[in-house]
């Protein structure tokens, strides 16, 4: 997706780091066995925090085994036995992947188009098959795109109605993970303003690019505000996932977990801030 | 509450007093009611607070068995009453039924918008998550009404979100702000004066 929600690798211990590798290779692969080859490029950082934060609210833990990476096999990493969450993020990795392209399709310039009408029939084939097994999550994405569509046809200056869309996504994909209604409170809660996080990151980051193009960008309509709108309304969103997820009783992962939300979102937001390229 | 105490704290029953006290003291911290004003989370994060009051209180009555020492956790009050305008208003937030009382607030007309208004209006826009806005509510309810803890409250709060973001900050940036940049230039400027010069010339 964005690749925005990653660890803090300089903080992070040893073996909570080859739990997090453990879960991104077990998504890889799922992708791989489910999908396909082609499903595989849409591996992303923002799918395994989900994915891991399932994993981390349920009973059974993820059982892992040792494997290895089916690139490099030299490379040794940890397996789930348990797949479930990564079943869910493998799915939604499919979906997300096909409405990002038919994102592109619509207003991207002539080399990306071509490249995304080249990758169309693929996307288009494994999207079919996801749906099949998650219909609920196809029409929540086909719904927050088309939202999307809105907000920038509408040119809307104001961040939150802008971030809405893909907050609401989040906010229904993290809800939908949990066991009870209390959990289901504070889950919603997290993915609304992780979503929101999200989109904006992705708005500060793109910046540049929409000026130049003249395409849609709230921040590029809110010429009056300081220039440290970008940084605030960031620190504002992360605040209140960092809070919602104090509430939250997870069974495992509390580390890997506090070291994304804490340290590497942060990071995260320092480098798009500064305007280097943050998907690196 | 069935919990062993110790494990709501997060500590060994070995742990010393002292251990107690700061492992109670960081948790309160993170789940103090302050923290979650106008928060949707706000009942949870208050169950919380008091699972951890007991839980500490238990573990200083088993303790000091006998005499009976009790935990001075001054909780602060969560309501404060608003004017009888807005009282359905305010059950509504209170309840999370956010979308209806949305629509009552957007029902009144511009011209009576006062304080409050603006108040509430930002805490149904927080609950949302419509944070931008929702700082901006507040701050025009402070201006209305400058002397009102509770939307002092609930400004401070937000603000204090969007320049910390709630995370620790990883390394030492060697940063200087800009209270250090003054303290520093009224320095040079005291030393200048000192020797007959002058930096800065207006004070």
């Amino acid at each position: 997706m964005f690749g925005y929600v990653r660890l803090h690798k300089p903080t992070i211990r040893m073996g909570e780091y080859e739990q997090y590798r453990g879960i991104y290779c077990t998504l890889c692969k799922r992708l791989g066995k489910r999908y396909g080859l082609f499903a595989r490029m849409g591996l992303s950082y923002d799918l395994t925090f989900l994915a891991l934060l399932q994993t981390a609210l349920e009973e059974q833990g993820p059982d892992f085994c040792p494997g290895r990476c089916s690139f490099n096999p030299t490379k040794r990493c940890l397996r789930c036995q348990r797949t479930g969450p990564t079943d869910r993020a493998a799915d939604l990795t499919v979906l997300l992947t096909y409405y990002k392209l038919r994102d592109t399709l619509a207003d991207e310039g002539f080399f990306k188009r071509l490249g995304a009408v080249l990758l169309y029939p693929m996307a288009a084939f494994d999207r079919r098959r996801a749906a099949k097994r998650q219909p609920q999550a196809d029409q929540h994405i086909a719904a927050m795109m088309q939202a999307q569509q809105a907000v920038e046809q509408a040119r809307t200056p104001s961040l939150d109605r802008a971030a809405e869309p893909f907050a609401l996504l989040l906010q229904w994909m993290a809800g939908d993970m949990a066991g009870d209604d209390r959990q289901r409170l504070v889950l919603e809660r997290l993915g609304y303003c992780l979503g929101r996080w999200v989109y904006l990151m992705d708005a500060v980051d793109d910046r540049q690019e929409d000026a130049r193009r003249g395409r849609y960008n709230p921040f590029l309509l809110r010429k009056d505000e300081d220039e440290n709108a970008a940084l605030y309304n960031l620190n504002s969103s992360l605040a209140e996932c960092i809070a919602a997820y104090n509430l939250l009783e997870v069974r495992r992962f509390d580390g890997i977990l506090r070291n994304i939300m804490e340290e590497g979102m942060p990071a995260a937001q320092r480098q798009v801030i500064a305007g280097k390229d943050a998907t690196s | 509450m069935s919990r062993d105490p110790y494990e709501v704290l997060g500590i060994q029953p070995s742990a010393t007093d002292e251990e107690v006290k700061t492992a109670y003291r960081n948790l309160a911290r993170k789940y103090h009611p302050d923290n979650y004003t106008n928060n949707p989370l706000s009942d949870l994060a208050e169950e919380k607070m008091q699972e951890i009051n007991e839980a500490y209180d238990a573990i200083v009555r088993m303790r000091k068995a006998g005499s009976g020492g009790s935990a001075g956790t001054g909780r602060t009050g969560g309501s404060t009453g608003g004017s009888s305008r807005y009282t359905d208003i305010r059950r509504m937030i209170s309840q999370n039924r956010i979308a209806e009382a949305e629509m009552l607030l957007d029902g009144t007309p511009s011209h009576s918008r006062d304080a409050e208004w603006h108040f509430l209006k930002g805490s149904v826009l927080y609950r949302k998550g419509w944070l931008d806005e929702a700082h901006r509510y507040f701050e025009t309810a402070c201006r209305m009404a400058p002397d009102n803890m509770e939307y002092r409250q609930a400004f401070n709060q937000v603000s204090f979100g969007r320049q910390t973001g709630g995370y620790r900050t990883v390394g030492t940036t060697g940063g200087c702000d800009a209270c250090d940049v003054c303290n520093s230039l009224l320095c040079a400027d005291c030393c200048c004066e000192c020797m007959g010069g002058d930096l800065i010339s207006c004070c």
